[in-house]
């Protein structure tokens, strides 16, 4: 159905913009506004990309969990209780755990957003685990060089999540440097 | 005691229920009355209003303008309770910390419909950095860069051991702790928050807790929220620091963490800060420990972000400024913290 939902948020954060904030006077009123407002942009912005990220990052994560089991079931991590006990835990992508979209324990998916999103929810608790993990196993000074081998891996998907996460949320961001240098003034 | 306004959304205040509690702690002005109340833009932690007040003196109607401070209807989006930052200010008044007079605390609901809350003088000036930042006032914010760096070696030279402060700060107890006492209460903060699981905080609470400066020149009272927005200043002085409720005891360099990543070096260069700081405390600006600190306030403004959402998410809030801040500050601070350790 046309105008389509990005189309419709164009034309609401216009008018937010053009027309109702410039004729608020009182100041919390104006405040409120001008957070409606980076939030229709913020939502065009879903609108957009959020089916895509959700989907690159979820093979990602599937990509990194991968990798994760094979370095801890290789020596020397091979040796830690709490590395082999995160890679007994089926990971949500495992394709032996049937939907390979859905994670332990979700109810059935109620729409495609939807179930990337509980998908992706459901990698994300996986991937605190597998953290949660390498920080105890990192107690033993045997397993510390290969644990932050581990560590760079991750934090170079966590890299790329946090860019595809900026990206859409980039519009709610406040600022408290001077306009020129961050594009918009404090608390705006 | 007023009851309050028939009416009145919980997330108003009624001039005539403030006014008859301002008259209940002030008795000493004559008749006085309050004029408009309204809400302050800005700010995450707590709701701030200012009440406009008038009373007789001298046969001469006198004005004056008071700050109420009260935790959002949902409840404290910080792991420190409204009383904590009231006590700082009792602490710090008359000191040469510049805060504003605290007049009155109040745990009683009926006053204005809301509790707790807590009254102060409002300080005249503003706190606005569009002020600063307005073309041509580059010697001001010079000036007020300067004032800045002293002030904050007057927050980092104050004598806590004799204050009060001791009486519910905890004080660490080796150079270790002066990072981690409070890591571990935002760290707590965040887990009993968080909407959803985020190994991007994973990681960063794991890296700041294996990594606390290993040497600290002195424990100090950390301000904790500190930068431009968060100091008054009045033709061309700062008159009063503000926003305490992230104030501790620990490692002084924190604050410069908050302090630049809140701009303050939009004012003066780091450099010329850090020179006037450290010849007016004697304390040396170590900025291996401000890198940590950096992450630490990312990981510490991520925490508050989420009681934040959990408001939005569970319906004791739909205002769009708590969705906005729910969005706006998590993955801000993420990207930032990741930038600042190179990651």
């Amino acid at each position: 159905m046309r105008p389509y939902p990005d189309e419709l948020l164009r034309s609401l954060r216009h008018s937010m913009r053009e027309v109702v904030i410039p004729a608020i006077e009182e100041p919390w009123p104006r405040y409120v506004a001008k957070a409606i407002e980076k939030l229709l942009e913020h939502l065009e912005l879903r609108a957009l990309h959020e089916e895509r990220f959700l989907s690159e990052d979820i093979e990602e994560l599937d990509e990194l969990f991968e990798w994760l089991k094979v370095s801890f079931t290789e020596p020397p991590l091979a040796s830690s209780i709490t590395l082999s006990a995160w890679c007994r835990v089926r990971a949500p992508g495992d394709p032996g755990r049937g939907d390979a979209l859905r994670g332990e324990g979700e109810a059935t998916p109620q729409s495609g957003l939807q179930a990337l999103n509980e998908a992706n929810e459901a990698r994300r608790r996986h991937l605190v685990a597998a953290i949660e993990a390498m920080d105890e196993a990192e107690h033993d000074d045997a397993l510390r060089s290969s644990i932050a081998e581990c560590r760079n891996h991750v934090r170079a998907y966590l890299r790329r999540e946090l860019d595809r996460d900026v990206l859409l949320a980039r519009p709610t961001f406040m600022s408290f440097g001077p306009p020129v240098a961050r594009g918009e003034s404090a608390g705006s | 005691m007023a009851a309050v306004t028939e009416g009145a959304s919980p997330t108003q205040l009624s001039p005539e229920a403030v006014q008859t509690y301002l008259q209940h702690v002030l008795p000493e002005l004559d008749d006085l009355a309050v004029g408009r109340v309204w809400r302050n833009v800005g700010g995450m932690s707590r709701e701030t209003w200012f009440a406009d007040v008038s009373w007789q003196l001298n046969g001469i109607r006198t004005k004056g303008r008071y700050t109420i401070r009260v935790d959002h209807p949902g409840g404290s989006v910080i792991p420190v309770p409204l009383w904590w930052e009231y006590r700082v200010l009792e602490a710090l008044y008359g000191s040469a910390v510049p805060v504003a007079r605290p007049v009155a605390y109040e745990d009683d609901l009926s006053w204005i419909g809301r509790a707790p809350f807590y009254v102060r003088e409002t300080v005249p000036g503003t706190a606005s950095p569009s002020e600063l930042y307005a073309p041509g006032r580059e010697d001001l914010r010079r000036d007020i860069g300067a004032q800045f760096a002293r002030l904050l070696a007057s927050v980092h030279t104050f004598e806590w051991r004799q204050s009060g402060l001791t009486d519910f700060m905890p004080v660490p107890t080796n150079v270790v702790e002066c990072a981690t006492l409070e890591l571990r209460r935002w760290r707590d903060h965040y887990r009993a928050h968080a909407v959803d699981p985020q190994p991007v905080m994973a990681e960063l609470f794991s890296y700041l807790e294996q990594n606390p400066p290993a040497e600290v020149s002195q424990i100090s009272l950390v301000w904790g929220d500190v930068g431009v927005g968060n100091f008054i200043f009045d033709q061309g002085r700062i008159v009063a620091l503000t926003d305490w409720e992230q104030s501790h005891l620990g490692d002084p360099m924190k604050d410069w963490a908050s302090a630049l990543w809140r701009s303050v070096d939009a004012l003066l260069p780091a450099e010329e800060l850090f020179e006037i700081y450290t010849e007016a405390s004697g304390i040396p600006v170590d900025t291996d420990a401000i890198k940590y600190y950096f992450a630490f306030y990312d990981a510490e403004c991520v925490s508050t972000s989420h009681p934040v959402a959990s408001q939005f998410l569970d319906g004791r809030t739909a205002e769009a400024t708590f969705a906005r801040l729910a969005l706006g500050i998590p993955f801000y601070c993420q990207d930032h913290a990741f930038r600042t350790l190179g990651w």
